[in-house]
C-alpha cells in the first residue's frame, strides 16, 4: 500500500495544481490570439484608410484584404481548436470568440467590397473595426503573462 | 571620364541590387515588432558583407579562382562536399523564396493569385540566365532596382528622423519580446544582409570577367559605397515599419503588409514604384541565386561554368541551373508560404556562413595566392572578429530557432 | 615528363583538388586523385596519372558518400569494371594555380557525363549553340 502512495500522489497532484496552471496557459494563448487578430484588424483598418484617400491601387487592396481574411479565419480556427481546460476558461473563450468572429466577418465584407472595386465604401464597412481593435488590445494586455 | 561614369554606374547597380526578399521580409518584420532597436543587426550584417565581398573579390582577382574552387582546395574534398551540400540547399531555399517573391509582386500588381505566376516567373528567370550576358544582367537589374529608393523617400516624408536615430542607438528591447526572440531576429537581419550567394556570384564574376589589379579599385568602390547604401535602403524599410506598423501592433506576415508604409505616405505612385522595385530586386536576386547554385556545384567538381561560353560548352553547369529552377518552382507551387521560406533561408544562411568565410579569410592572408595584397592588420582584426561572430551565430541559430519557434 | 612528375611530387598536395584546363582553355574537371607508381629502378613514387571524376572522387570521400558515388559511377559507366577516369601524366604541360594539359577535354574519359548531358539535355534546348 505504501508503495502505491507516491504513484497515487503523482496521479492526484495534477488535479490539484492543474487547473490553475492550465488556465494560465490557456489565457496566455488567448492573449496571443487577440494580439494576432489585432494585427490583422489594424491592417484592414489601415487599408480602408488609404483606400478612402484614393491612395491605393485596387488590385493591391484586393490582395491585402484577401490575405487579411485568410489570416483572420486561420487565427479563429486555431484558437477554436484549443480545448478549454475548465468552465472558467469557457467564459474567456466566449468573450474572445465574439471579438474574433466580428472581426472576421467585417474583414470578409471588406474583401467582397474591394473585389467589386467599391473602394470608397471600405471606410464605412470598416467602422466597427476601431472598437474591436481596442477591445482586442485590452484583452491581449490583460491576458499576456 | 568614361571610367568614372562606368564606376558610378556599377556602384549604383550594386545599391539597387543589394536588396532581396530576405531584406524586405527581415527589415519590415523586425521594424514592426522591435521598432529600430535591432538596427545594429542590419548594420553588422552590412559591414560583414562589405568585408567578405572585398576579400573574395580580391582573392578572386589575384588567384583567378572563385570561392568554391578555393574552398575545396583549402578544406579538402570531403569537408568541401559537406559545405557544398549545405550551401546548395540554403541557396535553393533562397531561390524558391525569390521566385515566389516575384510572383507575389505580380499578384500585388494584378490581383491574380501568385501561384499562377510562379511557372511564368521561373521560365523568365531561367531564360534570362540562359541567354542574357552577365554584365548586362547585373547592370540592368541593379539600376532598375534603384526604384526601391521610394522607401527612403517615404521615411523622409514622415519627418521623424530624430525618433528613428534615437531608437536605433538605444538598443532597448521592447517589453513585449523576450531575449531569445530579440537575438533570433538579429540573426535574421544579419543573414539577410550577409548573404553567401552574393559572394559566390561576385567572386565568380570577378574570375569570369578576368579582373586585374586595376579592377580592384573599382571592386572596392562598388563594395564600400554600393553595399552600405543598399543597406540604407533596408534600414529605410525597417524605419517605415517602425513608424507606421509598430504603433498599430501590425506584424508583417505578408509582403502586402510590408508595402503599407510607402502606400500610406506616397499613395498610388509610391506603391506602384515599390511593387516594381520589389519585383525587379527579387528577380535579380533569383538570377544571382540560380547562377550561384550552378557555380558552386561546377566549381566543386571542376566542370565548365563560365557564362561567357555557349551553353553547349558548359552543359552540366546549365543542367544544374535548369534543375534548380524547376525544383524551386515546384517547391513554390506546393503553396509553401513565401515569407516563411524566406525566414528560414536567411537564418540558415547566417548559420552556414563560417563554412565559406573561413577558407577565404585564410587564403586572403596567404601570399602564395595574394602576392603583396594580403590582408592588412586592420582587415585581419576585423576579419577575425567576424569569424568569431559567425561561429557564435552558427552555434546559436538552431537552438534559438527551436526556442522561439522560428520567431513566432 | 618524369622530371615534371618528380618536381611536382615535392609540391605534393599542391596538385590535388586543382582545376584541370585543356589545350583550348576549357575546364576539364578537378584533380580528384593521383595515381602513384613506384618506379622499377627504385626511388620515390612517381605520379603516373591524374584521376578525375566520380570514380576517383568516391575514393577520397570515403565512408558512405564515397560508396554511394562509386556505385553510381559503376552503374552509369558503359564498361564492366570501370576504374576512375585516368589522365596519363604525360599530357600535363604545366602546373600553376591550375593544371594545364596538352589534349582536348573531349578526348578524355572524364567527359563522359558531360557529353551525355550535352547530347541529351542541353543540346536540345533552343539557343544552346548561340
Amino acid at each position: 500500500m505504501r508503495k502505491l502512495l507516491p504513484v497515487v500522489a503523482l496521479a492526484v497532484l495534477p488535479a490539484c495544481v492543474g487547473p490553475a496552471l492550465w488556465f494560465d496557459a490557456y489565457a496566455g494563448k488567448a492573449g496571443a490570439t487577440a494580439s494576432d487578430m489585432r494585427s490583422t484588424v489594424e491592417t484592414a483598418r489601415f487599408v480602408a484608410l488609404v483606400a478612402a484617400r484614393g491612395r491605393a491601387l485596387s488590385p493591391y487592396v484586393g490582395v491585402i484584404l484577401t490575405d487579411a481574411e485568410q489570416d483572420a479565419s486561420a487565427i479563429e480556427g486555431a484558437f477554436d481548436s484549443i480545448q478549454p481546460p475548465n468552465p472558467r476558461a469557457d467564459q474567456l473563450r466566449g468573450q474572445l470568440d465574439e471579438l474574433l468572429s466580428k472581426a472576421s466577418s467585417t474583414i470578409s465584407e471588406m474583401r467582397i467590397a474591394a473585389r467589386r472595386d467599391q473602394l470608397t465604401q471600405l471606410q464605412q464597412i470598416a467602422q466597427p473595426l476601431a472598437g474591436i481593435s481596442d477591445q482586442l488590445e485590452t484583452f491581449a494586455e490583460a491576458h499576456t503573462p | 571620364m568614361r571610367k568614372v561614369l562606368e564606376v558610378s554606374l556599377e556602384t549604383l547597380a550594386a545599391i539597387g541590387g543589394f536588396v532581396d526578399i530576405g531584406d524586405i521580409v527581415a527589415n519590415s518584420e523586425t521594424g514592426a515588432r522591435f521598432r529600430m532597436s535591432l538596427a545594429w543587426g542590419g548594420v553588422l550584417g552590412v559591414i560583414g558583407i562589405v568585408l567578405y565581398a572585398e576579400m573574395s573579390g580580391r582573392v578572386a582577382t589575384l588567384s583567378h579562382r572563385p570561392v568554391f574552387d578555393l574552398v575545396r582546395e583549402r578544406l579538402g574534398a570531403r569537408v568541401a562536399l559537406v559545405n557544398l551540400v549545405a550551401s546548395f540547399f540554403i541557396n535553393f531555399l533562397t531561390l524558391t523564396a525569390e521566385i515566389a517573391g516575384v510572383a507575389v509582386t505580380l499578384q500585388l500588381a494584378s490581383g491574380i493569385n501568385y501561384l499562377a505566376w510562379i511557372p511564368l516567373v521561373a521560365l523568365m528567370v531561367w531564360f534570362t540566365m540562359w541567354r542574357v550576358k552577365f554584365s548586362v544582367m547585373e547592370k540592368v537589374y541593379g539600376l532598375l532596382g534603384l526604384a526601391l529608393i521610394v522607401t527612403v523617400v517615404a521615411v523622409f516624408r514622415l519627418h521623424e528622423f530624430h525618433t528613428i536615430v534615437r531608437e536605433a542607438t538605444n538598443l532597448h528591447r521592447p517589453s513585449t519580446e523576450d531575449w531569445p526572440t530579440y537575438f533570433y531576429f538579429a540573426i535574421a537581419l544579419f543573414g539577410a544582409a550577409m548573404t553567401p550567394y552574393e559572394v559566390f556570384f561576385f567572386s565568380s564574376g570577378a574570375v569570369e570577367e578576368g579582373w586585374t589589379r586595376k579592377d580592384l579599385m573599382v571592386n572596392r568602390a562598388n563594395v564600400y559605397i554600393g553595399f552600405p547604401l543598399g543597406g540604407a535602403l533596408s534600414l529605410a524599410i525597417m524605419a517605415g515599419a517602425a513608424l507606421l506598423l509598430a504603433p498599430r501592433g501590425i506584424s508583417v506576415d505578408h509582403l502586402s503588409q510590408a508595402a503599407i508604409p510607402v502606400t500610406f505616405v506616397l499613395g498610388k505612385l509610391g506603391l506602384g514604384i515599390l511593387i516594381f522595385g520589389m519585383g525587379i530586386a527579387f528577380f535579380g536576386a533569383a538570377l544571382e541565386t540560380g547562377l550561384s547554385g550552378g557555380y558552386i556545384v561546377s566549381q566543386f567538381f571542376g566542370w565548365q561554368w563560365e557564362k561567357f561560353v555557349k551553353p553547349v560548352d558548359a552543359p552540366r553547369f546549365h543542367l544544374v541551373i535548369l534543375v534548380s529552377v524547376i525544383l524551386a518552382a515546384a517547391f513554390g507551387l506546393t503553396t509553401v508560404d513565401p515569407v516563411k521560406v524566406t525566414e528560414y533561408s536567411i537564418v540558415l544562411s547566417a548559420a552556414a556562413l563560417p563554412l565559406t568565410y573561413f577558407p577565404i579569410l585564410i587564403i586572403a592572408n596567404d601570399p602564395e595566392y595574394m602576392g603583396d595584397k594580403t590582408n592588412s592588420k586592420f582587415s585581419n582584426a576585423l576579419g577575425f572578429f567576424y569569424l568569431v561572430l559567425l561561429t557564435a551565430i552558427a552555434i546559436a541559430t538552431i537552438p534559438l530557432m527551436i526556442i522561439t519557434k522560428a520567431g513566432a | 615528363m618524369t622530371d615534371v612528375a618528380k618536381r611536382v611530387i615535392d609540391a605534393g598536395l599542391n596538385l590535388l583538388d586543382r582545376q584541370i584546363i585543356d589545350k583550348d582553355g576549357m575546364m576539364s574537371g578537378n584533380v580528384d586523385d593521383l595515381e602513384l607508381t613506384v618506379p622499377e629502378e627504385g626511388g620515390p613514387p612517381v605520379i603516373t596519372a591524374i584521376l578525375a571524376g566520380p570514380g576517383a572522387l568516391a575514393r577520397r570521400l570515403g565512408a558512405r558518400s564515397g560508396a554511394w558515388l562509386e556505385s553510381l559511377h559503376v552503374r552509369l559507366h558503359p564498361s564492366e569494371q570501370p576504374g576512375p577516369a585516368r589522365i596519363a601524366f604525360g599530357v600535363v604541360k604545366r602546373v600553376a594555380d591550375h593544371v594545364e594539359i596538352t589534349v582536348s577535354r573531349s578526348d578524355l574519359d572524364v567527359s563522359r557525363f558531360e557529353k551525355w548531358v550535352r547530347k541529351h539535355v542541353i543540346g536540345k534546348i533552343p539557343g544552346a549553340r548561340a
